[in-house]
């Protein structure tokens, strides 16, 4: 029933009250690409089926369900791109809010698919938006999508300009901003973007953080090797290296066990003659 | 089984066996216990997204990833999960009683 208690939680935001049009809200959005998807659908149809389970186990089988149809964060998943919003909601720091919980969806998101072997690549841009029964349409679906081809580069989500003023925004609510969520949630790259720091929420849990640490670590050694003679591939790995081991040494600075071995991340070199 | 410490339960400094101490950052979201542990109570055994759905407050459904840490940590909610191949399923920790308000 239009209004009612049971109407679903996409047509209560997405469409008029009167008429029942589609109508474009302001969001939160997310936009990652997996990497290596691609290649996953080609080859034994035992791999590409496994590749599948793989998919579906991280999507929708780990810490949470991302394409539950009645989530409040709806989302869209189609070949090799997923998509996640979060509606800004109607009150002081709404953006902030839409952001920031959206930020903690796209690290367990991260990891997880890291966990089942895909690595992404994306942006987290704010604007309208319009996502419903597999439509998805709006400025801030393009101004993400731009952002994850043109300037994410490695396998890292980072913030549009917009969305990072916004986080920094909510720092002001804060007497210590270092006691923010956002303060561990995001880290800023050498080249002037943020990027989800996705290895924070570990940090979180009851559970040991160096456990996912290791799978962590494992991945990207695996990738690293696989791609060792694909350099422009290669380098994307080297920097989720870079990344992993800049985290550790911040968190667990005298276990050198859990970082990646320098001589799986480095470059190599040969005599001409 | 639960990787904290039940003698640290109440104490205010959770511990796991293995001597982790209960992450400071998570203390914020100690002051949504009255509005979220009821939701789980409702609900339970609930995953992420049945709680999430439950939650009309923006603001506190966005913080809902971070509260469930934190109320794991002090034993208000446990994890139930029935395979490794499912969503996280939530339900009353050991501590619960103690911060649900009670009917006379």
């Amino acid at each position: 029933m239009p209004g009612g208690d049971d109407e679903r939680y996409v047509d209560r935001v997405f469409l008029t009250r009167r008429g029942r049009a589609p109508r474009l809200v302001p969001c939160a959005v997310l936009f990652v690409d997996l990497l290596g998807v691609r290649a996953m659908n080609r080859g034994p149809q035992r791999a590409v089926r496994s590749n599948l389970i793989a998919l579906e186990r991280a999507v929708s089988g780990m810490y949470r369900d991302y394409l539950e149809p009645d989530s409040p964060w709806p989302g869209a998943l189609f070949s090799d791109t997923l998509v996640l919003a979060a509606p800004v909601p109607d009150q002081d720091g709404g953006a902030e809010v839409a952001l920031g919980g959206l930020v903690l969806q796209a690290c367990w998101l991260q990891l997880n698919l890291i966990d089942q072997g895909f690595f992404m690549r994306g942006a987290l841009a704010l604007g309208d938006f319009y996502i419903r029964d597999g439509v998805i349409f709006g400025p801030a679906l393009v101004d993400a999508a731009e952002l994850e081809h043109d300037v994410a580069v490695h396998p890292r989500i980072i913030l549009s300009r917009e969305a990072e003023k916004s986080q920094r925004r909510a720092l002001r609510d804060y007497a210590d901003p270092q006691q923010a969520p956002q303060d561990g949630a995001l880290t800023c790259d050498g080249d002037g973007w943020t990027f989800i720091n996705y290895l924070s929420v570990l940090l979180d849990e009851t559970d040991d953080p160096r456990a996912g640490l290791r799978m962590h670590r494992d991945r990207i050694v695996a990738r690293l090797a696989e791609t060792r003679a694909r350099k422009r591939v290669w380098e994307k790995y080297r920097w989720a290296a870079e990344y992993h081991n800049e985290f550790v040494g911040r968190t667990f600075a005298a276990e050198v066990d859990l970082l990646v071995p320098i001589d799986a991340m480095t470059w190599e070199f040969t005599r001409f003659v | 089984m639960s990787p904290i410490d039940p003698s640290t339960f109440g104490t205010g400094e959770p511990r796991t066996f293995d001597g982790r101490t209960y992450p400071s950052h998570l203390r914020v979201y100690e002051a949504y216990d009255d509005v979220l542990l009821p939701v789980v109570a409702d609900r339970q055994p609930a995953t992420f997204d049945q709680l999430s759905i439950a939650i009309p407050d923006a603001r506190m459904r966005a913080s809902l990833p971070r509260w469930l840490a934190s109320a794991e940590w002090r034993g208000l909610v446990k994890r139930l999960d029935s395979s490794m191949d499912a969503p996280r399923t939530y339900g009353l920790g050991p501590q619960a009683d103690d911060h649900l308000p009670h009917a006379a």
